[in-house]
């Protein structure tokens, strides 16, 4: 997680030196780390979890109380089918939204630069959109409407 | 001062779930109350009308939840453990709540009636437990040396699951009365349509309510019916009777904000009358507040932070709508 944090620094100083050298968006080697960078985040957050709750046991409050005196007196039925229903649901939310991701991921950027954006102007609608929402690609239906 | 800590807590807490029945429940009204409008685009509309406040506003029930926790631990675990089964419902309800508001404007079109359903479903669910939580809290819960001793499953009583069919019915009124302010044209004129009929089942559950309660527990009959607290708190009632009339006049004319507002003071009222059956008890029947303390050096510790940060929290919130102030129309988005 440490060893994370310091690439995850890292990696923003390198970016700053390419900035300043004006070569950020074609240095490959850069461009490459920043790509296995991806994950590096949610890996890190998991590393320290997994640290400080694996490392406290067994208390719950060092040196005052341990796991096994917190437990509260919910059966284990209870306790375990609520669990299961947690992984389920979790698992389906988790991964429909990764497929979204790996969508909007596979579509690319929107440059905008396909259709003049709407001036907003009397007559015509404005669309405050963030970037990257329009789910849809470019050969297919979008919600967006144009005044013409 | 230290004997005050626990009651300013208390206000806190009070407040911070007022707050969160409040902004919470009009936007799980309008889940609701989607069933009831079939097109694509009124839906979208009404989506529209809470994407861009709703994340602040269930951030209201965390600042209660974790307010309990700080202030009054041994009601937090009590609660919680006897709500188990309740509460992870309510917590799946939610979830699949906020997913639906994200997935469903990323979806393909032929999916997208999945994340609908995912919307209305989670806000039934979490609407209905929360009631159901709230059945089962003034019911009270047996203890025995600071430990909970009922059943998974205590909660689970008539009572409790009509309390939770009546915040369905409070919610999706507070939904209604919101759409009737944010919207126009005939989502409007069908939200005023919906709001008469849902005024008088409020008002139908609240009667319920307020009749059963004291009919279950003799302390509150006391409290309530007794001289000379029968003159005190028979306004509470002649305001609920009062607010309900209000509103029914304020839809007949096509008011704009009244009918909220209205709505607002009949949920505070409930509220209110919940607060004179259950004090000084945080945990019905018989924890008081001051039983159910973390000691005061907490208290102060943590209230400290709170009255810091309560008011940058308030201040954003009131940003937040006014940003986002005035009618939604088709064809707007915040996606």
């Amino acid at each position: 997680m440490v060893g994370l944090g310091v690439l995850m620094i890292s990696l923003g100083l390198w970016s700053a030196w390419l900035r300043w050298r004006r070569n950020l968006f074609h240095y490959r080697p850069f461009l490459h780390f920043a790509l296995w960078m991806g994950p590096s985040g949610l890996i890190a957050i998991l590393a320290g979890w997994f640290t400080t709750e694996i490392g406290r046991q067994p208390w719950t409050v060092y040196g005052l109380m341990r796991t096994a005196d917190s437990v509260s007196a919910h059966g284990a039925t209870e306790v375990g089918v609520t669990l299961l229903l947690f992984i389920l649901i979790y698992t389906a939310v988790f991964g429909t939204g990764i497929g979204y991701l790996l969508r909007l991921v596979r579509i690319g950027p929107q440059t905008g630069e396909s259709h003049a954006p709407d001036t907003g102007g009397p007559g015509q609608e404005r669309q405050p959109m963030r970037p990257l929402s329009v789910v849809t690609g470019p050969d297919e239906n979008t919600s967006t409407r144009r005044e013409n | 001062m230290e004997t005050a800590l626990p009651y300013i807590w208390a206000i806190v807490i009070l407040f911070a779930i007022m707050m969160y029945v409040v902004m919470d429940g009009f936007d799980l009204g309008i889940g609701i109350l989607y069933p009831l409008f079939r097109d694509r685009e009124d839906r979208d509309l009404m989506m529209n009308s809470v994407a861009p406040v709703w994340d602040g506003n269930e951030t209201w029930l965390v600042l209660g939840g974790a307010g309990l926790l700080a202030a009054f631990p041994l009601a937090y675990s009590i609660i919680l453990s006897a709500c188990y089964l309740p509460l992870i419902f309510m917590l799946i309800g939610l979830i699949f709540r906020g997913v639906a508001f994200e997935f469903r404007f990323k979806a393909h079109e032929h999916d997208r009636h999945f994340w609908d359903k995912a919307f209305i479903g989670g806000s039934l669910i979490a609407t209905f437990f929360q009631g159901v939580t709230l059945g089962a809290y003034i019911q009270g819960f047996p203890v025995v040396e600071r430990a909970y001793v009922g059943g998974p499953l205590d909660w689970l009583t008539p009572f409790s699951l009509f309390t939770g069919s009546s915040l369905v019915v409070g919610y999706a009124l507070l939904g209604s009365t919101w759409l009737i302010m944010k919207t126009e044209g005939h989502v409007q004129a069908e939200a005023y349509r919906i709001t008469r009929r849902l005024v008088w089942l409020l008002l139908l559950a609240i009667v319920a309510v307020s009749l059963w309660t004291p009919l279950m527990d003799a302390e509150i009959a006391r409290r309530w019916f007794t001289l000379p607290n029968l003159l005190w708190l028979s306004p509470v009632p002649l305001l609920v009777a009062l607010c309900a009339f209000l509103l029914l006049r304020s839809v007949t004319r096509q008011a704009q904000t009244a009918p909220f507002l209205y709505t607002l003071a009949l949920i505070f009222l409930c509220y209110a009358g919940f607060g004179v059956s259950l004090w000084p008890n945080i945990v019905p029947p018989d924890i008081t507040l001051q039983a159910a303390s973390s000691p005061p050096q907490s208290q102060a510790f943590t209230l400290v932070g709170t009255l810091i940060i309560l008011p940058v929290i308030l201040g954003y919130t009131l940003w937040a709508y006014r940003v986002f102030h005035g009618k939604v129309r088709h064809g707007e988005h915040y996606h």
